[in-house]
């Protein structure tokens, strides 16, 4: 297999000034669906765009099958795009939208027609060859660009928000629909979003993007169990973040002075010397509550606080707990269908937080602090 | 007392809005009626010049003598008129053709490209629209006396379109803005070379202001005057030819020859407008 | 080839023949003109100088600023009589009329009068307001008038009222759009708070079109600066506005370079006056964020 597609060391500086891409490499393995995440103006559309040509780097290079295309204009490029705004012609009939490409590549009419039709068939368009985009629903008009997209068989399909433009009930159908077409495809999908919840069910990959830097690449889970800043942390669902001193380390397991405490944590790869300042991360879900501290298992870490308030929230509750450190702690408490919502934790009372050392997420402070 | 207050309370809270009311009402009567006024005021000429050409008598008063079509029949033999009509014709379809040709690529530059003293070249070519035409007119009428050009139909086509850059500039420029770059970087994406993605994508989607705009300069060069006067030679346009009568004297022949013009202008602003509907539903 | 240079020969294949064309009959024959407004006048034509007697004379010579304030004032009385007319007009349409497809049909009825040849228009009001016209003979044959009167025509009345005429679907268009613009909820705020009808459009509907009727009243003043027809057609001896004057020197008086400078001044006041409405407009504009 091998990788379909190297980004090496791009950087985009746009006429004022503003660097929309620092310095990013990256790699993305044939068949892959690979997710750039982040909030606007991160530069993950930048990269999208300079993949398929819009955007000449000033910096770096980009291969396509190991062929360098960084100086090829977007038409002698084997990649093709589906549009944020899907783009679709307004004056050509669906059927004449989706054959588009292989009418400049002049193929022959009678195999561009069949070549429509399975095209169409993929996206369950059939019935709508001869309308116009504008009488379309908007679905519909994602599917036209979709089929639009792959008809000439990229190499790389690239996604710009595809589902931005959608309303939420339907952009979960197509989440699901988009990964089965990946599947059934065998394309590498590279999709841009600033949902990270798409990029967490759709991708294989997700590359988490800082202010035109990569800040994270990982598996979603890898992402989320795992996150390497509190940028990513917070980015991501929802984290607790603290922040401590590494007191020792021994073998795996290394002691974090944080508050008037010790925590444990799993070391998880990274090296820390004693005295390091680091931060840790804990999902709210991965704690729990204890109302008798020795019910807790023998390593947990045990934080003591009191309940500031508890919302339910149907599947759990959501509960906010003033730890003695001054830092706010929240917990996931699941409801089984026996609990009542009289047994949840009253405001004011004094509880026990536990969590598992492996589920305590280190890495180095940033800045120190 | 209790009750009073209520009672004065409730007049006064009816009082109010009914005095609204009055003063909302006789508000909308008197827009209404300087509507009806200010529609009156633009087609009462009109009416005029067209009721007089058919009008028997030589001279323009009430009350109306007659109907005849004598004047139209004086038009169509008048040979200084027909071959105005000619003259102005020819001008406006070659100073049509070349603002076109001209002001398209003008005007995707203003939009696209970012160049050097684009700011500069922005503000020169329109400059003849906010400018008096007369000066227009002085100014290539300088141009050509420095570079001894002789004065003819020919450089009156160059200072129309010169004058008309202004407007097609600003209507492809305003039609341009409102087309999604996507559009066109969709078909670049699709393999389209920049000229295949400009006649497949980009024309089809401008062409209904390009025609619309070629009207517009249509009748504004059919109605030119004040550049025209500087730089025709021997031979006159047709609003030259009538400036010259109308300083001669009044007569209805001119209504006629309005008459006609003003059918002509009807039907394509029927058509333009038919054609800057038809293709688009959204 | 690389992509850059590839891009900028492009840019220069669509850039060169419009910027070519727009210094060779724009920028040099304005730069000529410039030029020529230094000059010195000797009959029958003129020799290069450089030297500002032309502009002075523009200055203290009362026939020619005399012309320049009496083509302002015009202007100004032009532009307001269309705002008075076309603005009311524009809030009829917007606010009073409820469906949609007779609003289009009144807004097109004021358009389509610009299709209409702009000489054939103003040569009509010559017909209609001379001494022989039909309004005079309207006046006579109703009874109102013994004798037709000559006061309608050939003097700045008669001018005020064709470029007035001319000039009130310039505004409309302008108006309409800003107006068109505001918010409802905003007017529907203004009543729901108690606000008077005409309270609410004092203090908010007209602040908030007014950058509509500033752009309509600097199209109506610009193009009636320099209008060259109607002064001629129906304005009288002493109707005469810098576009005649400048005919004149271009013409019969073939002062080149005195003409040379006034239109350089026109040029400077016309500018100006677009600036300014600019700026103008642009705060407007603000307020509305």
């Amino acid at each position: 297999m091998g990788s379909i597609i190297q980004l090496d060391r791009l950087r985009k500086t746009f006429p004022g000034g503003v660097t929309a891409v620092d310095d990013v490499s990256l790699e993305i393995e044939e068949g892959e669906y690979v997710t750039l995440l982040g909030p606007s103006g991160c530069g993950k559309t930048t990269v999208l765009r300079m993949v398929a040509g819009f955007e000449s780097p000033n910096n770096g290079s980009i291969r396509l099958a190991g062929e360098d295309v960084t100086e090829l204009p977007p038409y002698r490029r084997q990649v093709n795009m589906v549009f944020q705004d899907y783009a679709l012609f307004p004056h050509m009939s669906v059927s004449q939208n989706v054959g588009y490409g292989l009418r400049i590549a002049g193929v022959p009419k009678s195999e561009i027609a069949d070549q429509v039709r399975k095209a169409l068939d993929l996206v369950e368009l059939t019935s709508k060859a001869d309308r116009r985009p504008n009488e379309l629903s908007g679905g519909e008009r994602q599917r036209v660009a979709l089929s639009r997209a792959i008809i000439r068989q990229p190499k790389v399909l690239l996604l710009d928000e595809p589902l931005s433009a959608l309303d939420a009930n339907l952009r979960e159908n197509m989440r699901v629909e988009l990964r089965h077409l990946h599947q059934r495809l065998g394309l590498t999908f590279v999709m841009v979003t600033h949902d990270q919840t798409e990029a967490l069910v759709m991708s294989d990959r997700v590359v988490v993007m800082e202010q035109g830097r990569v800040a994270q690449i990982g598996t979603p889970s890898d992402l989320y169990d795992h996150p390497a800043s509190t940028y990513v942390a917070s980015f991501i669902g929802v984290s607790n973040v603290l922040t401590g001193h590494v007191v020792k380390s021994h073998g795996e397991e290394i002691t974090i002075n944080y508050g008037a405490e010790h925590m444990t944590a799993v070391r998880n790869g990274h090296a820390y010397s004693d005295g390091d300042p680091v931060c840790m991360t804990i999902r709210p879900e991965k704690a729990s509550l204890l109302a008798n501290p020795k019910s807790a298992g023998k390593k947990a870490n045990l934080l003591k606080g009191t309940v500031r308030e508890v919302l339910f929230q149907g599947s759990i509750a959501r509960a906010s707990i003033d730890l003695a450190s001054g830092d706010t702690f929240i917990v996931d408490l699941f409801l089984p269908n026996t609990s009542a919502q009289s047994d949840l934790p009253q405001h004011g009372s004094a509880v026990t937080v536990a969590v598992e050392p492996h589920n305590v997420n280190t890495f180095a402070a940033e800045g120190g602090s | 007392m209790v009750t009073i207050d209520q009672s004065d309370n409730i007049a006064a809270g009816t009082r109010r809005p009914l005095m609204d009311r009055i003063a909302e009402r006789s508000g909308s009567d008197f827009l209404i009626t300087l509507a009806g006024c200010v529609l009156a005021f633009l087609y009462l000429p009109i009416a005029v010049l067209i009721i007089f050409s058919f009008n028997e008598s030589r001279t323009l008063t009430l009350p109306l003598q007659g109907f005849t079509l004598d004047w139209y029949s004086k038009m169509f033999s008048n040979a200084d008129l027909l071959a105005a009509i000619g003259n102005s014709l020819y001008v406006a379809t070659f100073a049509v053709s070349l603002t076109l040709v001209i002001g398209i690529p003008a005007a995707f530059a203003l939009d696209r490209l970012s160049f050097p003293g684009k700011t500069v070249f922005r503000r020169l070519i329109l400059m003849p629209i906010a400018l008096p035409g007369v000066i227009t007119g002085i100014s290539m009428l300088n141009l050509f006396r420095v570079v001894g050009f002789n004065l003819s139909l020919e450089t009156v086509i160059l200072g129309h379109a010169t004058a008309l850059l202004a407007v097609t500039v600003t209507q492809i420029y305003a039609r341009l803005q409102r087309l999604p770059r996507s559009m066109e970087e969709a078909s670049a994406d699709l393999g389209a070379s920049p000229i295949q993605t400009f006649f497949f994508v980009t024309l089809p989607n401008i062409k209904a202001a390009i025609v619309g705009t070629a009207l517009i300069c249509f009748t504004l060069s059919f109605d030119e005057i004040p550049v025209t006067f500087f730089l025709t030679g021997r031979d006159n346009t047709l609003p030259m030819y009538i400036w010259s009568t109308l300083r001669r004297g009044i007569t209805p022949e001119i209504n006629a020859v309005g008459t006609i013009i003003i059918l002509v202008s009807v039907v394509l602003i029927v058509f333009s407008v038919w054609l800057l509907h038809e293709p688009k539903k959204d | 080839m690389k992509l850059q240079t590839r891009k900028r020969i492009a840019t220069l294949g669509v850039l060169s023949p419009p910027v070519l064309w727009a210094l060779i009959f724009l920028f040099i024959p304005y730069l000529i003109m410039f030029t020529y407004s230094f000059y010195l006048k000797k009959f029958p034509t003129f020799e290069p100088a450089f030297q500002f007697g032309n502009y002075a004379q523009l200055v203290t010579d009362a026939q020619y600023y005399q012309v320049l304030f009496r083509t302002a004032k015009i202007s100004i009385m032009v532009g307001l009589f269309s705002v008075l007319l076309g603005y009311p007009f524009a809030y009829f349409l917007v606010f009073k009329i409820k469906s949609d497809r007779v609003r289009a049909m009144l807004y097109m009825a004021v358009i389509v009068p610009l299709w209409v040849s702009y000489l054939l228009r103003a040569y009509t009001w010559k017909t209609i307001l001379g001494s022989e016209g039909i309004l005079n003979s309207f006046l006579v044959w109703s009874g109102i008038l013994d004798a037709p009167t000559d006061i309608f025509l050939y003097n700045q009345f008669s001018m005020v009222v064709t470029l007035t005429y001319i000039y009130v679907p310039f505004i409309v268009m302008p108006a309409y759009a800003s107006l068109e613009k505001i918010p409802r909820s905003l007017i529907e705020a203004s009543k729901d708070l108690g606000v008077r009808p005409l309270r609410t459009f004092w203090s908010i509907t007209l602040p908030l079109s007014s950058p509509g009727i500033a752009a309509g009243m600097t199209i109506a003043f610009c193009l009636t600066f320099g209008d060259f027809i109607a002064p001629a057609l129906v304005g009288g001896p002493n109707g005469f506005m810098i576009a005649n004057v400048l005919t004149s020197q271009f013409g019969a008086a073939l002062n080149w370079p005195l003409g040379a400078a006034l239109s350089i001044v026109t040029l400077l006041i016309v500018l100006t006056i677009i600036s300014l409405s600019d700026t103008l407009q642009r705060s407007g504009k603000l307020e509305l964020e």
